[in-house]
């Protein structure tokens, strides 16, 4: 079901390229970590497709090439697999996000770049933005679960924006509802087939984001820095 | 707001099927002229936009408590029912865009606010109400609404004036 085999999925690193057949010699746990892998990334294409309503496991087997018994030795249910696709995308997402973050030493172009750094990625994999944006409102409590954890994670840079600000302390839960509109705005665009202009955003997220800190006129000289 | 169609309840039941698309259509169109035609009741009252907001914030909160099942086929329904429902979110996503707009006849700039903030407010409502809809705890939504109409508020009129309506709501 899912469009691209694993040789053709650009998200897979050569070494998950898919395995010779046969007997290779290649140390059993590599070749579970390959499997592993090609599954998530095989899981992610078919959720850009058809979303998590209509993924299944035939559909992951297919794009991942590999059999069912290897699925079902990786992961209990497509569910599993699913919690794992979302974990691996927070996982690699961190990291980005950070040092984004870290190479500006102003607060305004941190939050700029960190949000570039996730409107680019997702705009390289918009499937992954999919899974991680728009996903977890409809796989269960688990993943909205996690989903609501990878927003709060990001809540306290986002909080840091308060020492510059004089004057009435903004509402407590003001950064989760920017956060979320971040989420939505995301989703909306990725769910439109435009994911790939993701970054198209940045000038517009960035001043509404900054906008409750910084007041417009500031926030907007930054958005368009 | 309940369209009194027992597809709702069916959906809800055993979620989207192949060749329910003429019943999702027909279920969804009956909701949402539903649910605008209470928003619209709610909001005709009041001339400023700051109060039109509270109060459509405030009726689809009401709404999205009162319906849970109508609330979760809309949120939901949209995703699971593949192109047919993103066509009929996006829609509904549209007309509350263009009644958040409205606001843009009362700035005295108009053009320095983006011309996407209408999308962004609607984004922000729509992710509190997805999270209402799946959450077991936490705060119910309408302890949320100060909150989001501050936000709303400010991205068209600035922070001070957010916070303003917010010590006006609370």
């Amino acid at each position: 079901m899912s469009s691209k085999t694993p040789a053709e999925n650009p998200h897979l690193p050569d070494e998950l390229a898919q395995l010779p057949h046969g007997r290779h010699g290649l140390p059993q746990e590599f070749v579970d970590l390959n499997h592993r892998e090609r599954l998530i990334a095989a899981f992610i294409a078919l959720v850009g497709e058809v979303g998590y309503s209509g993924a299944t496991i035939t559909g992951v087997l297919e794009g991942a090439s590999v059999t069912s018994r290897t699925f079902y030795k990786l992961f209990a249910t497509i569910d599993d697999c699913c919690i794992a696709a979302f974990d691996k995308g927070v996982e690699d997402l961190r990291p980005l996000l950070a040092e984004a973050y870290l190479e500006e030493s102003e607060w305004p172009l941190q939050v700029r770049a960190a949000l570039h750094a996730l409107l680019a990625d997702f705009a390289g994999w918009p499937e992954l933005g999919r899974l991680l944006t728009v996903e977890p409102f409809v796989a269960g409590p688990e993943l909205a679960k996690r989903h609501k954890a990878a927003i709060e994670e990001m809540v306290p840079f986002l909080r840091e924006g308060r020492e510059l600000r004089a004057g009435e302390p903004l509402p407590d839960t003001a950064e989760r509802g920017i956060l979320g509109a971040v989420n939505s705005m995301i989703g909306r665009q990725v769910m439109a087939g435009s994911g790939e202009q993701l970054e198209s955003l940045l000038p517009d997220l960035t001043q509404f984001v900054l906008t409750p800190y910084l007041g417009a006129a500031e926030a907007r000289l930054t958005a368009s820095a | 707001m309940s369209c009194g169609d027992p597809y709702v309840r069916e959906f809800q039941e055993r979620g989207y099927r192949p060749g329910d698309e003429a019943r999702f259509r027909a279920a969804w169109t009956k909701l949402e002229a539903a649910y605008l035609a209470r928003l619209l009741q709610a909001t005709e009252p009041f001339s400023e936009w700051r109060d039109r907001f509270h109060a459509g914030a405030a009726e689809t909160v009401r709404l999205v408590e009162a319906f849970p099942g109508e609330a979760r086929f809309l949120a939901f329904g949209a995703l699971a029912a593949g192109e047919v429902g993103q066509e009929h979110r996006r829609a509904l996503a549209d007309r509350l865009v263009e009644l958040v707009e409205t606001v843009r006849e009362e700035l005295p700039d108009p053009d320095a606010v983006p011309a996407i903030t209408g999308a962004w407010i609607v984004a922000m409502f729509f992710d509190r109400v997805y999270r209402a809809c799946i959450r077991s705890e936490g705060p119910a939504l309408r302890v949320e609404l100060p909150e989001l109409t501050f936000l709303a508020v400010s991205a068209y009129f600035g922070t001070e004036a957010g916070l303003e309506e917010l010590l006006r709501r609370r």
